[in-house]
């Protein structure tokens, strides 16, 4: 049990690492590839792939 | 002509025969000279065996039957001398109007003197009295008493009554005789104070195997499984807790490291800020770009932060952070509330002007965000709000993770050895129902 809290010790620490050196997150982000220009020349035309008209109308 | 010393651990008591003046039967006395009294096996009377006709100072004091686990006569090995169990009474004290009863064997070696057995339902000690008397310090919440530099908790007090013996004595045996009896405990040994008639006694008790007591007295029958905690019996699942709370605090040592290294070295450079407006009159301040920025170094993370001047009011962020070469779009939102007022209690608030938005391990390179706010209030005015991206910034939130995982276990590992503690001193005049009970001294 001890030598078990040891390796389980060990890995927590080592992916702790791990993610703060690789920059990991817990933000979901929708990625995709697009046309940078068509968005410069437009950008309220570009629409997000998760995009859901009227979801945004909240408040108090 | 010189004899030879005697080998303590070859001497072997010898018993001479009497008979008992109360009913005439047979008494082995195996420590003459040494025992002061002597029950008998037949009719139970309490004799003086230091009386060459052995005068009854008990009549027929015996008023139950018990039968020893260790017959009287049985001889075993016990550091290095053999012993011979010559003695048996048992002890009875009531705690909340129920008895508890022990027993007790006194054992014999010409050349050692007395050793003691003691049983409580399974569990065995092996007694030596003290010559030393241990230091008692009473003062604080619960009393402790120091000997050879270990420390010893109270335990328990309480009036101790003989009810039941058999056999030799070195002290003046009466059955229905009574001691104050005051425990202390330092697993695996137990500290003993037997007070009567202003005289006190210290013995040391060590908790040990009834197997290894079976195999010492060569006992074929088996002794039955210890049931229940008992007082100084060691907690078997303290090493695995004292183990792990050693690595717990070596584990806890490399996470301050960490969070410091992390907090010294990371980047955390602002890589772009700029101030917009959102109105929602001007329809071309729905949806824009900002200019080009650079993201340097190996991919790590970026945080983009939102700032705005909310009062009553809300909005939503469509944000797109774009690499202006590859086209790699990563889409996420942001949304932003906040609400003030005064009321009956006074004033409130609620939600906040600031948000964060952390992106996972984003390449070096020439990015741009498109930034789309909507929503708010029908009556909102327009919001002006600052966006700043950071490059390489620490997330607290994963220490706090990885901080709850490594102490997790070692909660879990504490589980069975503080639930033992709890067995433990539940029977002590400490548990937590019935609290200290120092009434009983008085008993």
């Amino acid at each position: 049990m001890a030598r078990l809290y040891v390796l389980w010790g060990v890995a927590v620490l080592l992916l702790l690492g791990t993610v703060q050196y690789r920059g990991w997150s817990f933000t979901s982000t929708s990625n995709s590839k697009t046309n940078p220009r068509s968005v410069r020349a437009n950008p309220g035309a570009y629409r997000s792939p998760y995009y859901l008209p009227g979801r945004t109308l909240r408040g108090k | 002509m010189v004899n030879a010393p005697l080998d303590p651990a070859q001497a072997r008591p010898r018993a001479s025969s009497l008979s008992c003046p109360s009913c005439g039967s047979a008494i082995a006395l195996r420590t003459e000279g040494w025992s002061a009294s002597v029950v008998c096996a037949s009719c139970g009377s309490v004799l003086d065996a230091t009386d060459p006709n052995l005068a009854v100072l008990q009549s027929q004091a015996n008023r139950i039957s018990v039968e020893p686990r260790l017959p009287l006569g049985s001889r075993g090995t016990w550091s290095g001398a053999t012993w011979e169990a010559v003695g048996f009474q048992q002890v009875t004290i009531t705690v909340d109007d129920t008895d508890y009863s022990w027993t007790e064997y006194v054992c014999f070696n010409p050349y050692r003197g007395f050793l003691y057995l003691s049983e409580y339902q399974g569990h065995w000690n092996v007694i030596e009295k003290l010559r030393r008397r241990p230091t008692e310090n009473t003062s604080g919440a619960r009393p402790v008493a120091t000997f050879d530099g270990r420390t010893f908790k109270h335990f328990q007090t309480a009036t101790a009554v003989s009810t039941f013996a058999l056999g030799e004595f070195p002290w003046e045996l009466r059955v229905g005789d009574s001691v104050i009896a005051k425990d202390y405990v330092d697993p695996p040994f137990i500290l003993s104070a037997e007070a009567s008639e202003g005289e006190v006694t210290w013995s040391l008790g060590t908790y040990t195997s009834s197997d290894l007591i079976r195999l010492a007295f060569r006992i074929d029958a088996r002794f039955p499984s210890p049931s229940g905690v008992f007082a100084n019996q060691p907690n078997p699942y303290s090493g695995l807790a004292r183990s792990v709370g050693r690595t717990l605090l070596l584990f806890l040592a490399a996470f301050a490291v960490m969070l410091g290294l992390n907090v010294a070295f990371a980047g955390n450079t602002t890589a772009f800020e700029q101030a917009y407006v959102f109105d929602r009159a001007d329809s071309t301040s729905n949806a824009l770009v900002t200019p080009t920025f650079e993201l340097t170094g190996r991919p790590s993370r970026v945080e983009v932060g939102l700032l705005a001047d909310l009062r009553n009011d809300w909005v939503y962020f469509n944000l797109s952070l774009i690499n202006e070469v590859t086209g790699e779009v990563r889409d996420f939102s942001a949304q932003m509330s906040y609400y003030a007022g005064r009321d009956s209690d006074g004033n409130w608030s609620e939600g906040g002007r600031r948000e964060k938005v952390h992106l996972s391990s984003v390449p070096s390179g020439r990015y741009f965000l498109r930034i789309a706010p909507e929503g708010g209030e029908a009556s909102g005015v327009a919001v002006n709000y600052t966006v700043t991206v950071k490059r390489d910034v620490p997330s607290y939130l994963f220490y706090l993770f990885a901080a709850l995982a490594l102490a997790l276990p070692a909660v879990l590992a504490l589980i069975p050895s503080a639930s033992f503690e709890g067995r433990r001193w539940s029977e002590s005049d400490y548990a937590p129902d019935t609290g200290s009970s120092d009434d009983d001294e008085e008993e």
